[in-house]
């Protein structure tokens, strides 16, 4: 596989990069959302009062991995946004989870909620756009029809 | 920062009632005659942006001239929060009252930053100077 180049932050919406985070994560497109292989996996239930303890989760994972504090900010603002853009969408009662792989400097998150039924998640969004400035790749994984999910993928240095 | 203390106004609403979690954020507001101070503290997120929204609203309707948003004690600004300093741009304009942020620590200026929102703002180090502005 290919090393990814650094991708143009332009405002533009971008086209996802995920063969970037598979390098990170293993992740593939024929993976169960439900059960993502990850070093580091926080289960929460699907509510918007525990999001702050998730994103603190990827902000110490980060700040744990040399990641400079911008970077650091970068990715507990991203992760706040994919879980916020998320717990709304989740079936009753179901659960938040999200899976964080750090390698080589680099962060892949997957967080997805169950859905009742298959949904779509927009892009078109301001939140969307945020979170697509603040990581290197942000795709949203929706292959699966019990769970809507969103991967992340940010480096150690912000440019 | 005991300046426009004026009329002791002052009010505290940190959140609603539904909120699972102790309060996240604060917000306190002293109005001084023409000018409005509201003080931010705390996690400004999805959970907290609704009760940050009503009272932005509310003093955005007070004929006032001035209106600073004091961040410094922010903790983390999340998209939510972003997209109300916009609204509230956007509305102060239209009601022609000044807005002035006051922030000059990471978990503000790093969002405003990475979002390209920074030069949209009126942003000052200090209540003071925003004031004085």
């Amino acid at each position: 596989m290919q090393t990814p180049e650094p991708q143009q932050r332009e405002r533009v919406p971008e086209v996802p990069a995920p063969g970037a985070a598979t390098e990170v994560d293993g992740l593939t497109a024929a993976t169960d959302l439900a059960e993502v292989p990850s070093p580091v996996e926080v289960r929460v239930h699907a509510d918007p009062a525990l999001i702050p303890s998730v994103r603190a989760v990827a902000a110490d994972l980060a700040a744990r991995a040399d990641f400079d504090l911008d970077a650091v900010s970068d990715l507990r603002m991203a992760v706040d946004e994919a879980c916020s853009a998320l717990v709304p969408l989740s079936a009753p009662g179901g659960q938040l989870r999200c899976g964080f792989t750090v390698v080589d400097g680099r962060i892949a998150v997957v967080a997805r909620v169950p859905v009742e039924s298959a949904t779509t998640l927009r892009q078109d969004t301001f939140g969307w756009r945020v979170l697509d400035t603040l990581t290197d790749s942000a795709e949203v994984l929706g292959g699966d029809t019990g769970w809507i999910g969103i991967r992340l993928l940010k480096d150690r240095t912000t440019t | 920062m005991s300046e426009s203390a004026g009329n002791g106004g002052r009010d505290v609403v940190a959140t609603d009632d539904d909120f699972s979690t102790e309060e996240p954020m604060g917000v306190e507001v002293e109005r001084s005659g023409h000018t409005s101070v509201i003080r931010l503290s705390g996690e400004i997120d999805m959970l907290t942006t609704p009760a940050l929204r009503a009272k932005v609203t509310e003093e955005l309707s007070a004929g006032l001239r001035t209106l600073v948003l004091d961040m410094l004690a922010v903790e983390f600004l999340g998209s939510s929060g972003l997209a109300l300093l916009v609204e509230a741009l956007d509305e102060s304009r239209n009601r022609g009252v000044a807005l002035r942020l006051v922030a000059d620590s990471r978990p503000v200026s790093r969002p405003l930053q990475a979002t390209g929102l920074t030069d949209l703002f009126e942003i000052h180090p200090t209540v003071e100077e925003a004031l004085a502005a």
